[in-house]
């Protein structure tokens, strides 16, 4: 049918299907890219345009619907600042405010939270944060926690309003004493005019403690813009599904409806007589090669026990078949037409029972390839057994002995931007991977047996991430795309549907630890054994690595006091099964926010028995500088562990400012605070968590740049590093061009292409500003060595003196000898590409680290408990980080408020769960609820900076310690404010209740 | 060729011929993700169902008014069913979705829908131009071949309408939730509707409760008979000894704050 309206101001009669959705005319039809797909339910607002002025979500609209109407993208707004010799209008207020703000991460969301601010700016000029956050309601965020978005709106709307803002880029606060508390009586100067509730500062740089040995620096430690926002805030077709090819078909899989079942037939000759139809595959056409999807180095360090399709399917929502198809919808009918003849399994969905005598054997399959202790007979994907010490001795000469058990659910990383590839032949006849992937050179190496092809015949490009969280380290749907391009020859575009992401792509392993502990009455831990047992799901990806790094991070913080800090007596054991429910992978933090949950809410019980201070019994057995980290010389992923010293820990400053930023001294203990005046039935509580995580893995991860000047003294920086919206591209260009002595903007930087850009393992183990960081330094060093011996000599060609090129300093775009006289670095290069010796200045570095020096935490979270029914409303979070020195402020608090919000729905509402079929209960974000906007706790981010000796610039890990201690410092909170002792997270309003029945119970 | 078809008439009467060959779409917010599994979809937005009227006792609205225009009704609408609109969904959808629509897709977990519940909430249909209690409502249309169409929602004014619920995080859909208005009704004296949400396909009016409350405003009786209907509401979200308990709590808490 036929429909017109008018489109970014412009008349427009398109033909339409009437049943298509405006999101799929807008992209498909129309190529307006920057309206995205996130699901296919309207919950989370990627799609978001304004449909005569207001937000509205595409993806639940059809077409016709805006017939007649007036309809607005991203694509209307703004334009870049230069544009040659045209004159541009520059970027719309709002979209420089998000730029400018750090309020952009992944960016996939930011078109549609740049269109809502717009519509909010039209009908209140003036808003308050609090109506800047419900008119965020309907764009749900992943990365940034909402705070910067929340900022740049209010910042824009001053700007409109013709006030004067204050400069970002402005000094950094370094006290000498404390921060003071901040939130319960804010100051004037830091309030936004109506701002209620929560209220966000006019400065959106975070609190930070620098580092007293750290040196002045021009680029590294600033905040800088980052460098792929103004793409982002225009909504550029930067992302996999942006993008048009002749011929493309659309692929779509037959998902199992059974948990555990071997097909005995299927008949896909209907769905392939379909008009329409250009491929059906099942496990009969295509080769058998088992292999494990978990993006890891090689060897893989665990079992290969996956196949791009099986005649066994092991979990509901396990693959089938694969189909190609010219439509959608036609692929969408075709699957109907398969029918496929199962013969039902037992099934075993319960962790608890997946080793017990008598339970299926969920893997069976003679090409299963062990690794280490792997042991498919009894579903055991993996096993870690690891004595540091003995603990034994330990509980001997402990005072008290403590247990607990605990138990943390399956969550989903949630990237708002599905898993999706589009693969095709190039004129080489080489398989091109367009792929969402954290890991673009895994995929290459790891799907080239699956597929047939040697990897020199594979080329995977890498574009934007719509967020990743570790949900794309996993080689997971790019088969797919793959064997139905070899099948028909044609470019295949595959997309997951926001229920497929929830049961059928990975999530965290649940686990049920339990922990015990040897105490003295003095609060020295004497020993501390935690047992995990942790599912896998159907497949064991990650299965042995996620739980060791649960032991290795969580287990390792707290080694006791006196002579257990020499010599601390640990127990980690750990048994990871299948069971016949979705696999489980990487996410955020890896292992270690399910240790931590334990470990701290633990430790809680602990203080509270023995009547000890919670800070102060942490800090007296918590790791410290110059001790070695315990877990380094008795495990390493499957790989020989070598001895680590810790060389920096700010854990005691992070404690003092958290605790000063909360008000804990105020707080805690005060039985007057924990009461609401006027509300009996509620009780404040407050909480602390502190945690380490890593920082990439050791003799390992490595990373490498090339770097080569241009004729202007700008250089291209090629990174295989992968930027998965954390920033890292920005960092890492950061890095380049302080060693350069030019601004960032003189960096263009790519990532990542496996044909052009040096191999870099991806984005995962929190390694990239540290790994690729120090790969871009050492390629910059070599670069800038070249430039000093240009120079010298064009600086010495014009004067009487020798100039030695270890004088010469770049700073500024120029090369300076001593005296004051430079070249400029365009000179430099014009004179290397083009005048004299002729060379390519360039640099290639890469870089594998012998430490992976753990960043420090303190977590503190205030809550109000209703105590009659369960409900936990969590008023405060404050992360108080030592990651090293901070690279750019905006991008690490952006990481730091990003990953207190995704805790924080592992802290209170975020788990999956099945029926007794093993069908799942969340299919969608109506189910699985994530923080929206209007109903965030305020947040603090305090940075402490210590320098870091194993990196040239000082830097440690920031991406993943987020994750770490919200849970467990929102438990103990609970706990604090009625005395409930939640177990099981999340701490859902029935589990508090049933906590507090018990405890009264019990009284 | 797509059998598929979109009307869009331009009165009720066209609308209501066409109920037989699909069904009404209002915001599409519920209804375009199933699509697939219709023949035909009759778009409402030319019929002008976006009414909002203030009698002396009622409130007539436009089924086809959307969620946000009720939130934006400052000084005409309740307080307290505003911001259960709010509660419903974010403000996207709050632009599309209808009150119509809504009622005729929501489940048990609808904020709005238990509030409207309490209202005593009545629709008229067409065609036939009857006027079915929400109660009545909610049940037929989990019946196969629902061809009719919602024009209006009637509501009694209330003297005071109060709504808690009990939720993981404050935007996060109710494990339970209540709602209690208080009308003032004529000489026999002050009437109460009591409705619950938060489980099953559909709230419910407790009319028990209500029952108690008109003959004495005993509140612990009513808080009894409240969690009686909810003794076995227990699915994968709470147990019903949960739901019964906290059922209660929040009764009371609404009823102590009406009659103070």
């Amino acid at each position: 049918m036929r429909i017109h309206f008018t489109l970014n101001e412009v008349r427009t009669e398109i033909e339409v299907s009437p049943d298509a959705t405006l999101l799929t005319v807008l992209r498909d039809q129309l190529g307006l890219y920057g309206v995205k797909h996130g699901c296919e339910t309207g919950e989370c607002g990627a799609c978001t345009v304004l449909l005569d002025g207001v937000p509205v979500n595409t993806c639940v609209m059809l077409a016709p619907q805006v017939d007649g109407r007036e309809v607005t993208t991203i694509e209307a707004l703004g334009e870049h600042p230069d544009l040659g010799w045209r004159p541009s209008a520059g970027l719309d207020p709002i979209q420089q405010a998000f730029v400018e703000t750090g309020a952009i991460q992944c960016g996939y969301c930011t078109p549609a939270m740049i269109l809502v601010a717009r519509a909010l700016l039209a009908r209140e000029p003036n808003p308050s944060e609090e109506q800047v956050r419900e008119a965020f309601s309907g764009v749900l965020c992943r990365c940034t926690g909402y705070l910067k978005p929340v900022q740049a709106v209010l910042r824009a709307a001053a700007v409109l309003r013709g006030e004067v803002v204050e400069p970002i880029d402005g000094p950094i606060p370094a006290p000498s004493g404390l921060f003071p508390a901040q939130g319960d009586e804010p100051r004037e100067e830091d309030v936004m005019p109506g701002g209620l509730e929560v209220l966000t500062r006019t400065s959106v740089m975070p609190r930070i403690i620098v580092a007293s040995q750290a040196k002045p620096r021009r680029v590294v430690g600033r905040p800088e813009v980052k460098v792929d926002a103004l793409k982002l805030a225009q909504g550029k077709p930067a992302f996999t599904a942006d993008i048009e090819m002749r011929g493309m078909l659309v692929a779509k899989v037959l998902h199992s409806p059974l948990a555990h079942a071997c097909i005995k037939s299927i008949d896909c000759s209907k769905a392939r007589a379909l008009p329409g139809v250009a491929a059906v595959l099942t496990w009969e056409d295509i080769p058998r090669v088992v292999y494990s999807t978990a993006g890891q180095s090689d060897p893989i360090p665990g079992p290969l026990d996956s196949f791009s399709l099986d005649k066994k399917v092991r979990f509901v929502g396990d693959r089938v078949a694969f189909i190609a198809a010219e439509t959608e919808s036609i692929a969408e009918q075709a699957l109907g037409l398969i029918e496929v003849e199962y013969e039902p399994l037992s099934t075993v969905l319960d962790l608890e029972r997946a080793m017990a005598e008598g339970a299926p054997q969920i893997h069976d399959e003679p090409e299963y390839m062990d690794f280490a202790e792997s042991d498919p007979k009894r579903n055991l994907a993996a096993q870690i057994r690891i004595d540091i010490g003995d603990v034994e001795v330990g509980f001997a000469e402990a005072d008290v002995i403590i247990e607990g058990t605990y138990q943390v659910p399956k969550v989903q990383p949630a990237h708002i931007e599905p898993h999706v590839v589009v693969t095709y032949w190039d004129e080489d006849d080489r398989l091109v991977i367009r792929t969402s992937t954290q890991v673009p050179f895994h995929v290459r190496r790891q799907l080239a047996p699956v597929l047939g092809l040697a990897p020199k015949r594979i080329r995977v490009i890498k574009p934007r991430i719509g967020g990743g969280f570790g949900g794309k380290q996993e080689v997971l749907i790019e088969d797919v795309a793959a064997h139905l391009t070899i099948a028909t020859s044609r470019p295949v575009r595959f997309e997951y549907t926001r229920a497929e992401e929830f049961f059928a792509a990975r999530s965290r392993h649940p686990m049920h630890i339990r922990i015990k502990t040897g105490v003295k009455r003095d609060g020295t831990i004497t020993a501390n054994e935690m047992y995990a047992l942790s599912d896998t799901g159907a497949y064991g990806c990650h299965a042995l690595t996620v739980a060791g790094n649960t032991g290795h991070k969580a287990m390792a913080l707290y080694v006791g006091d006196g002579p257990y800090r020499e010599a601390p007596n640990i127990r980690f054991y750990a048994d990871i099964v299948y069971t016949n429910t979705p696999p489980c992978g990487a996410y955020r933090g890896y292992g270690v926010p399910q240790g931590f949950w334990a470990v701290e809410r633990h430790m809680e019980v602990i203080t509270r028995q023995l009547g000890l201070d919670p800070l102060a019994f942490r800090l007296q057995n918590a790791l410290r500088v110059g001790e070695i980290h315990p877990f380094s010389a008795a495990w390493s992923e499957g790989r020989e562990p070598r001895p680590e010293t810790i060389n920096t820990c700010g854990l005691e400053d992070c404690v003092r400012q958290g605790a000063a930023a909360i008000g804990w001294a105020d707080k805690y203990g005060d039985p007057e605070w924990h009461q609401v005046p006027g509300v009996p039935h509620l009780r404040r509580g407050i909480g602390v968590a502190m945690v380490m995580q890593g920082t990439a893995i050791a003799y390992l991860d490595m990373g490498s740049a090339s770097i080569k000047i241009n004729d202007d003294g700008s250089f291209n920086l090629l990174v295989g590093a992968t930027d998965l919206g954390t920033g890292s591209d920005t960092v890492l260009a950061q890095q380049a061009a302080e060693v350069l002595g030019v601004p960032l903007e003189d960096i263009v930087i790519y990532s990542s292409d496996t044909d052009f850009t040096p191999f870099d393992k991806g984005a995962y183990a929190s390694s990239t500003t540290y790994i690729s960081g120090a790969a871009v330094v050492q390629a910059a060093q070599e670069v800038a060595e070249r430039i000093r011996i240009r120079a010298a000599r064009m600086l010495g060609e014009e004067g009487v003196v020798p100039i030695s090129p270890e004088d010469i300093q770049l700073m500024d775009r120029c090369a300076w000898e001593p005296s004051g006289r430079s070249v400029t670095l365009a000179e430099v290069a014009l004179n290397a590409l083009h005048h004299e010796d002729q060379e390519q200045i360039m640099g290639v570095a890469s870089y594998v680290s012998p430490v992976a020096p753990p960043p420090f935490a303190a977590q503190f979270a205030e809550v109000i408990v209703d105590v009659e029914t369960g409900q936990v409303r969590v008023q405060k979070l404050v992360m108080a980080v030592d990651s090293g020195v901070i690279v750019n402020p905006l991008t690490a608090s952006g990481q730091i408020e990003g990953g207190m919000t995704q805790a924080l729905g592992y802290a209170v509402c975020e788990e999956m769960s099945y029926d007794n079929s093993g069908r799942p209960r969340e299919v969608d974000f109506r189910d699985y609820h994530i923080f929206a906007a209007q109903e965030m706790p305020e947040l603090q981010t305090i940075f402490i900076e210590t320098v870091e000796p194993s990196h040239p610039f000082g830097v440690k890990a920031v991406a993943e310690i987020p994750m770490d201690g919200v849970a467990p410092a929102v438990g103990n909170a609970v706990m604090d404010a009625c005395g409930a002792n939640v177990v099981e997270a999340p701490v859902t309003p029935e589990r508090v209740w049933r906590a507090l029945k018990d405890r009264m119970d019990l009284a | 060729m797509c059998p598929f078809e979109f009307f869009r008439p331009k009165t009720l009467a066209e609308a209501l011929e066409l109920l037989e060959r699909g069904v009404p779409l209002a915001g599409g917010t519920a209804l375009t993700p199933r699509r697939g599994e219709k023949p035909a979809v009759i778009d409402l937005r030319e019929l002008g169902l976006d009414n909002l009227e203030i009698q002396a006792s009622t409130i007539l609205i436009g089924a086809g008014l959307n969620l946000q225009k009720m939130v934006d009704a400052v000084h005409i609408l309740p307080v307290a069913l505003r911001e259960v609109c709010i509660r419903e969904a974010g403000w996207n959808l709050r632009n599309m979705a209808t009150l119509g629509g809504t009622i005729m897709s929501s489940d048990g977990r609808s904020p709005l829908l238990t509030v409207l519940l309490a209202l005593g909430a009545k629709a008229l249909i067409e065609p036939g131009g009857n006027t079915v209690p929400l109660v009545e409502l909610l049940q037929q249309r989990e019946g196969a071949g629902f061809h009719r169409l919602i024009t209006t929602i009637q509501l009694m004014k209330p003297l005071t309408l109060v709504y808690e619920q009990i939720s993981r995080t404050p935007a996060d859909r109710p494990i339970v939730c209540a709602a209690v208005a208080h009308f003032f009704e004529d000489d026999a004296g002050d009437l109460f509707q009591v409705a619950l949400g938060g489980f099953g396909s559909r709230p419910i009016r407790v009319e028990g409760a209500e029952s108690i409350l008109e003959h004495g405003r005993d509140i612990d009786a009513a808080v009894e008979a409240c969690r009686k209907v909810y003794a076995k509401a227990g699915d994968a979200w709470a147990s019903a000894e949960y739901r019964s308990h906290t059922a209660g709590v929040l009764v009371r808490r609404l009823l102590t704050e009406l009659l103070s």
